[in-house]
């Protein structure tokens, strides 16, 4: 395990916050969470801008990546900073970073690199516009609301470049190399269920009220995550030729059939 | 959540995926989110597609209320009742819309009830709620047990792939 410490930075940064002793604790562990996966992101984006760079990609599309990283980086801190709010400390224990696949059994470097801007910026990103995008609406007008507007906005950002990428790379890609992605889909998609439940429990049901410190009903979410890739994310990527639905309908049944023998 | 906070939701996220501006949305995206895409359709249907047989609501809602009455055999009932509507084409529409799984009832199966043993108690989620709710697969796995409430934020490392299963 590493030590995340992020005090100093989020401290400069601490926005003024409702006082709602009853849910304190809950938002600590919340942006604790965030804090730890918005900042462990950003190796990500750093690991996605070396494979674009390998694939031949334009030095401004690199860049704009290895700013995601930064940004990400930024994320961390600024839900350290909602802890340190809360009177929690912006301090964590977290996993050693997984290695981000490079892909080699891909035909291409362009190929190997789609992969991961589809798990990535398509599938992640665009959830997480949704999600936090909801989340943000519900959330009062306030210095949280502020923050969670800049994250937002850059979550928005990182979501667009990859479907940018895919307008402009997808239409000379053969259709052997969509059926491919398509094939690589199944697993993103059973990657991406698996990662989001997980971090949307249905035992998050917070009272109403807190939807200003950011608190989201983990059914609410869940059910907003699955209208997203299945109403936005599938004909999405449809739309520029990636067999999205039969690939969503292959993970749903890999997902029911370990589910049903569990 | 509020219906029109979902809606605008999703509509940020297809504004983003899709280049669409819903009109009259006020996601709030900037031009500094990447934004200035040219509208390109101005309603937001494709979103929120109605279910190809409305009866299959009705259904559905039938069902419902068979599982509200726990306390008069509701069990029993809903069994029935879900069994009965299992047989109707607009139900198995219904569920394919949504669900896009065979349907293969009766019997009922084990996601059916449990959905309808558990989910469908919820007011707030009568009907988009509960087919996502009935997902297996959601229900399936354990919850991460640490974190409070909801932290999906920042992408996962991406998976590697696998060999791809022959789905029929």
């Amino acid at each position: 395990m590493n030590v995340l410490d992020l005090r100093d930075a989020a401290r400069a940064h601490r926005p003024t916050l409702t006082v709602l002793p009853h849910l304190v604790e809950s938002a600590k562990a919340t942006w604790t969470g965030r804090m730890i996966n918005e900042h462990g992101s950003a190796q990500v984006f750093e690991a996605l801008a070396v494979q674009l760079a390998a694939a031949g990609l334009e030095a401004s599309r690199v860049d704009e990546v290895r700013g995601f990283a930064d940004e990400e980086r930024r994320h961390g801190v600024l839900c350290g900073a909602v802890v340190e709010a809360l009177g929690g400390s912006a301090l964590a224990e977290v996993p050693s970073p997984e290695p981000v696949p490079m892909h080699a059994d891909a035909r291409s470097p362009l190929e190997a690199a789609l992969r991961n801007v589809l798990s990535i910026c398509c599938l992640s990103e665009t959830v997480a516009v949704a999600l936090i995008g909801a989340e943000r609406e519900e959330m009062p007008e306030g210095e949280l609301r502020t923050l969670l507007t800049t994250i937002w906005a850059d979550e928005v950002g990182h979501a667009r470049f990859g479907w940018k990428l895919l307008d402009d790379v997808a239409p000379a890609l053969d259709l052997a190399t969509r059926d491919r992605l398509g094939d690589y889909l199944v697993v993103a998609l059973e990657h991406l269920v698996r990662h989001e439940l997980v971090h949307l429990p249905l035992a998050s049901a917070p009272p109403p009220e807190g939807a200003v410190l950011g608190l989201c009903s983990g059914r609410d979410a869940r059910s907003l995550f699955f209208d997203t890739v299945w109403s936005v994310i599938v004909p999405g990527l449809e739309a520029r030729g990636i067999p999205a639905r039969r690939a969503w309908a292959a993970a749903r049944a890999r997902l029911t059939s370990e589910a049903a023998a569990a | 959540m509020d219906e029109q906070i979902r809606k605008n939701a999703l509509r940020a996220a297809a504004r983003v995926a899709l280049g669409i501006t819903a009109l009259g949305a006020t996601t709030g995206v900037t031009a500094a989110c990447g934004g200035g895409l040219a509208p390109v359709r101005t309603d937001d249907a494709y979103l929120i597609d109605e279910p190809p047989h409305e009866d299959g609501s009705d259904i559905l809602a039938a069902a419902d209320a068979a599982c509200d009455a726990p306390a008069d055999g509701g069990g029993a009932d809903c069994e029935k009742v879900l069994a009965d509507a299992a047989a109707d084409p607009a139900f198995a529409e219904l569920l394919e819309w949504r669900f896009e799984k065979p349907v293969s009832m009766p019997p009922i199966s084990d996601e059916l009830r449990a959905c309808c043993d558990a989910d469908l108690h919820d007011p707030a989620f009568r009907f988009g709620g509960r087919v996502l709710c009935c997902n297996v697969a959601g229900d399936g796995i354990t919850s991460n047990g640490g974190a409070a409430g909801c932290t999906p934020w920042g992408p996962a490392v991406p998976p590697a792939m696998f060999a791809p299963l022959e789905v029929a």
